[in-house]
């Protein structure tokens, strides 16, 4: 987090989130984020000509897609697309937990965060379904998930559960692996693995 | 009023911490059969936003909508129309559940309580004209609106309210992860609707169930079918007819 991203344009939405982290999404001027930045106040302008709004809204669509990135990262290592599953609601949680703009935002921030996610929204899930639908792919490959498995509708289904869980876990404690490796098998993954039935 | 307390304060608490401390007792739920004033509001708040939308409903809209003034409608609801909102919002989930659990209360087994429950929930929600509006014109109203921690919060209520319907098939903790499984899903569907898969459809509703729920359940449910019986009329939920009774 502590360093720099080398272009510009992702310094400067670094430095913007930085700034959020310590003052909120209204309380830091474009001075602040060029100070943190070092990059000047004309250059922002430049890389985003509709300013302040402009810059929230593809800064917070930037730090939610480094979240996914770095989620799969985290898990990329594991055999299995179950324990990817596992691994990725348990980590995910608790960086979410973990998150000073989420804790500190106050309502009437967290509204105007939703607004400036909103448009990205649709190329997010699209993003995570096409990585979870080449996952499946491998899955069947290695036998584990049935070969007649609709793999759009299949790749669908996870991301909307996956959305889900890491923005509601409900009742389950999410930080217990068992209990969340539990949830996968039943509810993500039943229909999916060799032997269950043809949808 | 019943007061819809969000307990949990965000300041105190970041909607990231595990637990939720998101507390709503289905005893505070609105009954949108109650035929007060403040029912008569939200009705009147409904009708506005399927014209409308809530960004440009006005308290006087719904005073006059309501047949009554403004005063009343600060009286009884000081927090103005975002408060009208809540207990509209909390009288549509108490009426969704309650007709989903009938519906699962009259089904023939776990599939067909599924796939009813889904296929019912969704065909309410498509066909709530308000939610219409703001779906298609004020989405980011609606997103706003339906933050993690009132996702939390109908989860909660969906568990709590469906989880007796489903106990016909499945043992309480069961039956509770189950309910709020489905409305994971609902909720899920109506954020964003899939272009291939309709559920208001009911062959989609059922494709859905037994591709991904019904496989997950399947043990589950034997499980209660061998579970002991309990000692009261429970035992009627051993209903196979294929199997001798036992007294």
């Amino acid at each position: 987090m502590t360093e720099q991203p080398e272009d510009p344009r992702e310094r400067v939405m670094h430095a913007t989130v930085q700034c959020v982290e310590r003052s909120g999404l209204r309380g830091f001027s474009l001075e602040d984020v060029a100070a943190a930045s070092g990059v000047s106040r004309t250059s922002i302008y430049r890389y985003f000509p509709g300013g302040r709004s402009q810059l929230i809204e593809q800064t917070a669509t930037w730090e939610i897609a480094r979240f996914w990135t770095r989620l799969a990262g985290a898990v990329a290592d594991l055999p299995t697309l179950e324990d990817r599953l596992v691994a990725g609601l348990v980590i995910g949680r608790k960086v979410m937990g973990r998150s000073r703009i989420l804790a500190n935002l106050m309502d009437s921030e967290l509204r105007e965060l939703v607004a400036a996610v909103h448009p990205s929204e649709p190329l997010i899930h699209g993003v995570i379904r096409d990585y979870l639908r080449e996952l499946l792919e491998l899955e069947v490959a290695e036998g584990r998930v049935r070969a007649d498995l609709d793999l759009e509708l299949g790749a669908d289904y996870l991301t909307r559960m996956i959305l889900s869980w890491m923005g509601s876990p409900g009742e389950v404690d999410v930080s217990d692996e068992s209990a969340v490796r539990e949830v996968v098998r039943r509810e993500f993954l039943a229909g999916m693995v060799q032997g269950a039935e043809q949808a | 009023m019943p007061r819809i307390a969000r307990s949990h304060d965000r300041a105190g608490g970041s909607p990231g911490g595990e637990g939720g401390a998101t507390t709503l007792l289905v005893s505070d739920l609105p009954d949108p059969t109650d035929g007060g004033t403040e029912q008569r509001l939200a009705a009147a708040l409904r009708r506005c936003i399927a014209r409308w939308g809530l960004s440009k409903t006005t308290i006087e809209d719904l005073a006059r909508e309501a047949g009554t003034s403004r005063a009343t409608v600060y009286r009884l609801c000081p927090g103005g129309k975002f408060q009208i909102l809540e207990l509209a919002v909390w009288s549509d989930v108490r009426e969704l559940v309650d007709s989903v659990a009938a519906t699962v209360g009259a089904a023939d087994d776990l599939e067909d309580a599924l796939t009813g429950a889904l296929h019912d929930a969704m065909c309410f929600l498509d066909g709530h004209e308000a939610l219409r509006f703001v779906r298609e014109h004020e989405p980011v109203v609606f997103e706003q609106f339906l933050d993690f921690e009132r996702v939390e919060q109908v989860l909660h209520c969906a568990g709590d309210l469906l989880q007796p319907a489903f106990e016909r098939f499945l043992e309480p903790a069961d039956a509770r992860a189950t309910a709020i499984w489905l409305a994971r899903l609902v909720l899920s569907y109506v954020q964003t609707p899939s272009p291939t898969l309709d559920l208001t459809d009911r062959a989609a509703a059922a494709r859905l169930v037994r591709a991904f729920v019904l496989p997950g359940l399947r043990p589950l449910a034997e499980r209660h079918r061998h579970a002991p019986t309990a000692d009261t009329a429970e035992g009627a939920r051993h209903t196979d007819p294929t199997q001798p009774s036992q007294d």
